[in-house]
């Protein structure tokens, strides 16, 4: 027994000592390939830096969501941004994981970022979650980064990724949220595109008659049923309003937000919904329009890329998109629109030296306006960097394009202004209304209590 | 060799790696998250101390009392539905001999796979447009029976504790199938030769025999049922409006999604406890009645 206890400790010592040796003979080794690479950055970079940069190997860890079958054109794009960088730079590695959206915003990373090990590279989004993340000082400043690499101001917004004057992340695209329409139906039925409320439910009531749904719904996951509530609260009672409610100057029970609440439970009460919604999936919604079934669909433009693939079949080219009617009386600003540029890259603030130089490499090589106008074109996603030209880009895109240029003023979804456990309650109030068993003032009641309880604990 | 059988160090040597894992993974947190119970804290920033007001918090949280009556609804299903359901298929399979494999095969398959799948698998099935059921129910003229099976609140908890039991009830059945198989013949032919008939025998012989198996399974049942959260988290994510809602489901989601971490640690240490509980009192029922010997 004892015998064999020296062994392995023999065993262990020697490997140990094998692999020093490995970690010293590295440097040496790697001196011939250390010279290429300094040559490549030299050329593609315009700024000299004095000392040719040691290669050393720098491994980085990209975590990312692209991971369904309509992101896959983007998850091509991050592949070849992440080839080209390992490439220009020899002995970088980077590591790239996939993993559920949802999974990863909601649990996933906020607990790695509880325990301190978050990934070296992951989206993140911009508002409420990087706030958080940033107090906690778990989040590299860019700020000198893209400072030297010139870009700061290229960005279109960088407002969500921005805390007190540094910014903590770039997004890598933005989106705005409206109204998608079937162009085919609405000609068959000589509907028009409303721009008022009242038109609005005259176009739905038309379209019911018809024996189709006016709007195609997916209630299961409340973030879903926001988006659509989101745009009518605002219209009721504005902005400012809405970003009172956090410091209880305004309350989900004053009389303009009640109206809100009721505007919403009106397209509910009227059945313009997908029957079954709540036990449906996002991705149903989508489909229920693709299919026919549906006339509109309130959605995030994010999803224009795969009302323009194959998959829309007979509606290629047939889906419009408008911004939200106008409410009459209400408070907010008609013609806005959410719109926002908070899906984006974040970086680890424990992050080395030489990682951090591999990070700024990436940074040159992912943003630029290039990688930016073939995001447009193939992943159909709205750019976060002002672009120069603007050539070859499909029409529903740019139907986004004009009704986000058309757009008064833009504003963040209220997920980013209320505390976590305000937006939790709000989706269950919300599916509440759709599932008809409460009522709008009973559901704002509610949601006025939880904003209460989170502002106290501020 | 033997010489090293009566070292205790041995023995305590192949012990500590388990031992290890088990206070690592197990111990470790129960602690944690009492500690974390007592604090208000977001997970990442400051943590304040609030001493028992996450506890007293949960005495009066409407959706915790709503997710513990779920979970016992569960309970009470698997005890009333699901075991007696057990039961009689096991002793049917026991009586038949032709193809007696085959059948406990084909009871078997559903605990083969996973949770995750049965439970994307029923979704489609309870589709309401497009699901199964619904459509077998229109195409036999009963189009009012078709049913929002997961998305009206009070079909969707029914609706999941079906497939749960469709997924459960094969690794039981196989459970009491062995047990019933393993009665000694001369008892059963004794019984046969008094006069025994089949639903006496089952009474008087099988059902005493197999006794211990069936604790078992209702303690497997108790501490399965209390804690489940796979089946609902992706059949409805606690919807609809909450409705479903478990302890399990209601932990992650006031832990991870509300952000508010000491609550949800709170909610772990009542499951934890709830269940030590249940599992005692059931510990102590079953010393208390003797068991049949053969």
């Amino acid at each position: 027994m004892k015998k064999n206890l020296t062994l392995i400790a023999a065993t262990l010592l020697s490997c140990s000592v094998f692999l020093a040796a490995c970690g010293s003979s590295d440097k040496e080794e790697k001196k011939p390939a250390d010279t290429t690479s300094s040559t490549t950055t030299t050329t593609t970079e315009e700024k000299k830096e004095e000392p040719a940069p040691e290669t050393k190997n720098v491994t980085l860890k990209l975590r990312h969501t692209q991971i369904k079958e309509t992101s896959k054109v983007r998850l091509k794009i991050f592949q070849d941004v992440v080839a080209k960088t390992e490439q220009e730079n020899p002995g970088l590695k980077i590591e790239m994981e996939g993993i559920d959206e949802v999974v990863n915003r909601d649990q996933k990373l906020k607990a790695e970022m509880a325990a301190g090990n978050p990934p070296d590279i992951f989206e993140v989004f911009g508002g409420a979650d990087l706030n958080l993340y940033v107090k906690a000082g778990r989040m590299l400043d860019l700020t000198p980064i893209i400072e030297e690499l010139g870009i700061k101001d290229k960005f279109a917004s960088l407002d969500e990724f921005t805390v007190d004057g540094k910014v903590y992340g770039l997004p890598f695209g933005g989106y705005s949220e409206a109204v998608f329409y079937n162009k085919k139906m609405f000609a068959d039925m000589g509907l028009t595109v409303p721009t008022t409320w009242d038109e609005l439910i005259a176009t739905a009531d038309k379209v019911k008659a018809n024996g189709k749904t006016p709007f195609a719904l997916a209630a299961k996951d409340a973030w879903v049923n926001g988006m659509l509530w989101n745009t009518v609260m605002e219209r009721n009672v504005g902005m400012d309003a809405l970003n009172k409610v956090v410091t209880g100057e305004t309350k989900w029970t004053d009389a303009d937000f009640i109206k809100g609440f009721e505007a919403y439970s009106t397209l509910v009460n009227n059945d313009y919904f997908t029957k079954g919604s709540l036990g449906l999936a996002y991705a149903d919604q989508g489909a229920k329009f693709l299919a026919g079934d549906a006339a509109m669909l309130f959605t995030g433009s994010w999803d224009a890329n795969r009302f323009t693939s194959d998959e829309a079949g007979d509606l290629k080219g047939n889906i419009g998109y408008f911004s939200f009617p106008s409410i009459a009386g209400g408070k907010g600003d008609q013609q806005s629109i959410n719109a926002s540029y908070s899906n984006g890259f974040g970086f680890s603030a424990s992050l080395s030296e030489d990682q951090v130089a591999m990070v700024k490499k990436f940074i040159a090589n992912f943003f630029n306006e290039e990688v930016q106008k073939r995001t447009l074109i193939e992943d159909k996603l709205l750019p976060s960097m002002k672009l120069t030209d603007l050539s070859g880009v499909d029409p529903l895109i740019s139907d986004v394009l004009t009704v986000m240029s058309n757009a008064s003023s833009s504003w963040k979804a209220f997920d980013a202004i209320v505390q976590p456990s305000v937006t939790a309650d709000i989706g269950v109030g919300l599916q509440e209304l759709i599932g008809k068993v409460k009522k709008p003032a009973d559901v704002a009641a509610h949601i006025q209590a939880a904003q209460e309880k989170a502002n106290a604990q501020k | 060799m033997n010489k090293a059988l009566r070292n205790p160090w041995i023995y305590a040597a192949f012990i500590a790696p388990t031992l290890a894992l088990y206070l690592l993974f197990f111990l470790y947190p129960v602690v944690q998250s009492l500690y974390y119970g007592f604090y208000q804290w977001d997970g990442i920033t400051d943590k304040i101390y609030i001493g028992f007001d996450n506890f007293t918090r949960l005495l009066h949280d409407k959706v915790f009392i709503k997710s513990f009556w779920n979970n016992m609804y569960f309970l009470v299903f698997s005890l009333v539905i699901n075991i007696p359901l057990v039961v009689l298929i096991s002793i049917l399979i026991s009586k038949v001999n032709r193809l007696r494999s085959f059948y406990k095969s084909a009871v078997f398959v559903p605990v083969v796979i996973s949770t995750s799948t049965v439970a994307i698998l029923f979704g489609v099935l309870y589709n309401y447009e497009s699901g199964m059921i619904n459509q077998v129910l229109r195409s036999i003229g009963l189009d009012s029976w078709a049913q929002e099976w997961l998305s009206d609140p009070k079909l969707a908890m029914l609706s999941i504790l079906i497939a749960n039991a469709w997924q459960n009830i094969g690794f039981f059945i196989v459970l009491c199938l062995a047990a019933i198989l393993n009665i000694p013949r001369e008892i059963v032919e004794a019984a046969n030769i008094d006069g025994a008939t089949s639903w006496r025998e089952t009474r008087l012989i099988t059902l005493p025999l197999i006794r211990p198996v069936m604790f078992v399974m209702l303690l497997l049942s108790v501490s399965g049922t209390m804690k489940v959260l796979d089946i609902v988290q992706i059949m409805t994510n606690g919807g609809p409006f909450q409705s479903t809602e478990v302890m399990s489901t209601y932990m992650l989601k006031v832990g991870f999604r509300s952000m508010e971490l000491g609550y949800g640690s709170a909610i772990g240490v009542a499951m934890f406890i709830i269940i030590l509980v249940m599992t005692g009192i059931l510990q102590l029922i079953s010393r208390r009645r003797e068991e049949v010997q053969y």
